[in-house]
């Protein structure tokens, strides 16, 4: 069977997708919808391209993939659900937590499709194989966590919709930090006791530039982020203490390269006595090559589809408590201007989403 | 693919014992100039990587002639003695007796924490990344009895065979450790291990069809060997002290490897250079033999510029996968 899709958002994370849905052998592109098309409207061969999204929406679809800014995420997302197509969602899933709270609604009044949400970095090769060990146990149990996410905003980048409030609905936490709080989520499972000090220090746009969290779970497994946008050199580092060993995650295979080369660092406790210091203590440090995330993502997506899976990764739950810690971190900052804001967010939005876990 | 690099604090003497070593190589030579006199050595028909038949001549030592293939690059002896007479050398081998009762019994506690434990590490944690750590594991031409202790301890794999042990393994296969098996049926088998092994084989494409064919689809081998393609063998060619044959009969190159994996039926998933001792031994060669000329830049970084870069430069060699010590990890392709 050949799943048809439309994509909406035809930017680099469209592109992307569609670079994949194109090479698979069971999905066929037929509408993309993106503002830069209007010179191109209309049909070449058997892809529509069209620059409102609801013309996407009207055609005979299985499958719509939305890669928006994240204020018409919600919009196209809910509309896509309502037309029983199953939803592959680029993250953030929209600006705040009403954004998110209106697709979890849709979601759930379809409960036969399969919604999924791009948190890519999980199906990253140094991420897969230090779950594994983590899993295994045989690094013994998780001390603590320490995420540094960073990039240079670079020339322009105060102009650009992603430094838009009314657009992005938050700056560099919600826009990349997200991920590193996902990572957080698959390493040490559910933060609830949070602290952090959110800021805007350098860029001249009115959301975060750089966001400190503090966070802890039920189990005393304390994680530290930094979320940055005035990283002046991109870097991704996850540290990962367990009581044997440890673990680093460094570095993040892009498009671009801009993150360096992906390595995963692995080293064993070697000693008890602290009087006795080891001269080089044995690590392993494991390069990988190639990114295979991409397809591996949306090749689980159309899996669950095809086999009538559930969704594993990615799903309401995880969009909804990842964009739940998100705002947990803005509010904990009393002096982050919008920190009142997104107590009432997590006030409103809990309520409704008590069960969540039972949803699709 | 991955790679991998490592680094730790072992130096060659916890391995290879000066005086020990020398003892060994010599009593090598004497047994296998005995051996060579009443052997038959079969010319090869062509890389025993690639397959590709023109080659050059590369070197010749202990009365073995060791030739380049013009494709891959691998370097390997040719003609050379036939497997029947290899095991024969191996059974009788004063040296490899020594070896095994002195030199190893010697460095058996450096050797299980810098080899087999990381080994043992290695293979397990592979095998649970790909889902491949519950079925049988075989290790093939067992020399490591502690490398099989140290897999049992950690309590993976549903059963580990030895196949064809080089060496007698007495507690770890009477306590049950291990059992020896005889045969092995199709796509019965888990995970392989193969340390230092393809280089000693007359046939190893032949090997490495044996074992995909015991491989289920997806099973895993690991290899261990030594490469041509890396820092210290490449420089110093048939002055490497420790290149001696019958035990290296095959070099493959970088490139060899590769080809090798692929004309099996495997899918490469690893290949690593994770050696710490390729500067060590150059270091060593050249306090032996100061005749040897270094390429200028080499010249400059192993003897003009101060220690401090040895470490640096061994840690390059591993991140270029330019050390010699390799490590292979392939998965046997479903469709093979």
């Amino acid at each position: 069977m050949t799943l048809r899709v439309g994509i909406v958002g035809l930017g680099n994370m469209g592109l992307i997708r569609k670079r994949v849905l194109d090479e698979s052998h069971h999905t066929q592109v037929v509408a993309v919808c993106d503002p830069t098309l209007e010179d191109q409207a209309g049909r070449e061969g058997d892809l529509l391209q069209t620059t409102d999204y609801r013309e996407v929406l009207e055609q005979d679809l299985d499958v719509l993939v939305a890669c928006t800014p994240n204020n018409v995420t919600a919009e196209v997302v809910v509309a896509a659900l309502e037309r029983d197509l199953h939803v592959f969602c680029e993250k953030p899933p929209g600006r705040d937590l009403r954004d998110t709270r209106a697709i979890l609604d849709a979601a759930i009044r379809k409960p036969k499709l399969k919604v999924k949400f791009g948190f890519n970095h999980r199906y990253h090769e140094s991420v897969i194989q230090a779950h594994t060990l983590v899993q295994s146990r045989r690094l013994g149990k998780l001390l603590w966590m320490r995420g540094v996410y960073g990039k240079s905003g670079g020339i322009g980048f105060e102009k650009g919709w992603r430094s838009d409030r009314e657009v992005a609905g938050g700056g560099i936490l919600l826009d990349q930090g997200i991920h590193m709080l996902d990572l957080f989520r698959l390493f040490g499972g559910e933060f609830d006791e949070v602290h952090s000090m959110v800021t805007n220090s350098f860029w001249p746009i009115e959301i975060e530039d750089n966001a400190f969290a503090l966070l802890r779970n039920r189990e005393n497994v304390v994680a530290v982020l930094h979320s940055s946008s005035t990283h002046w050199k991109h870097t991704f580092l996850l540290d990962i203490c367990l009581a044997e060993g440890h673990l680093t995650l460094e570095g993040i295979l892009s498009s671009t390269g801009s993150y360096g080369p992906e390595t995963l660092i692995v080293a064993r406790r070697q000693f008890e006595d602290e009087a006795y210091a080891l001269g080089k203590p044995r690590q392993e440090i494991i390069y990988f090559d190639t990114d295979r995330s991409w397809e591996r993502e949306i090749g689980e997506f159309i899996d669950c589809i095809l086999q009538d899976k559930p969704i594993e990764v990615g799903t309401v739950h995880d969009a909804w408590k990842t964009m739940e810690l998100v705002y947990m971190i803005y509010a904990a900052d009393e002096s982050w201007r919008y920190a009142s804001m997104a107590a009432e967010e997590l006030e409103e939005g809990n309520e409704p989403f008590n069960g969540l876990k039972e949803a699709p | 693919m991955r790679r991998v690099i490592v680094s730790d604090d072992l130096r060659e003497a916890q391995i290879r014992p000066e005086s020990g070593f020398n003892s060994y190589i010599e009593l090598l030579e004497r047994d296998f100039k005995t051996f060579l006199a009443s052997a038959d050595l079969v010319q090869l028909p062509g890389c025993p990587a690639c397959g590709h038949r023109d080659y050059q001549l590369d070197f010749i030592k202990m009365g073995i002639q060791y030739v380049e293939c013009l494709r891959c690059r691998t370097c390997y002896a040719s003609p050379r003695p036939t497997m029947e007479d290899l095991d024969r050398f191996y059974a009788q081998s004063e040296a490899i007796r020594y070896w095994n009762s002195t030199i190893a019994q010697n460095t058996a506690s450096a050797r299980r924490q810098f080899i087999f434990s990381p080994r043992a590490t290695w293979v397990i944690e592979t095998a649970s990344i790909h889902h491949q750590d519950q079925g049988i594991l075989v290790d093939f031409y067992t020399k490591y009895p502690a490398y099989i202790e140290e897999l049992a301890a950690r309590g993976s794999f549903s059963n580990i065979l030895v196949r064809k042990p080089a060496v007698s393994l007495g507690e770890v296969l009477d306590s049950r450790i291990c059992t020896e098996a005889d045969t092995l049926d199709d796509a019965s088998v888990s995970g392989v291990s193969a340390f230092e092994v393809v280089e000693r084989l007359f046939n190893p494409l032949s090997f490495l069809e044996h074992v995909n064919k015991i491989l289920r689809p997806g099973g895993l081998i690991f290899i261990t060997t030594l490469s041509i393609s890396g820092f210290d063998l490449r420089l110093l060619r048939q002055r490497a002290r420790n290149l001696l044959p019958p035990t290296h009969l095959t070099l493959l190159s970088y490139e060899g490897i590769q080809l090798l994996i692929q004309r099996s039926g495997f899918e490469l998933l690893e290949l690593s250079t994770p050696g710490r001792l390729d500067v060590a031994l150059v270091l060593d060669a050249l306090k032996r033999d100061p005749e040897i000329e270094l390429p200028p830049v080499i010249d400059s970084i192993l003897l003009r510029r101060g220690e401090h870069l040895h470490d640096a430069f061994q840690d390059y060699l591993q991140r270029a996968n330019l050390s010699s010590h390799v490590w292979v990890v392939a998965a046997k392709m479903p469709t093979h």
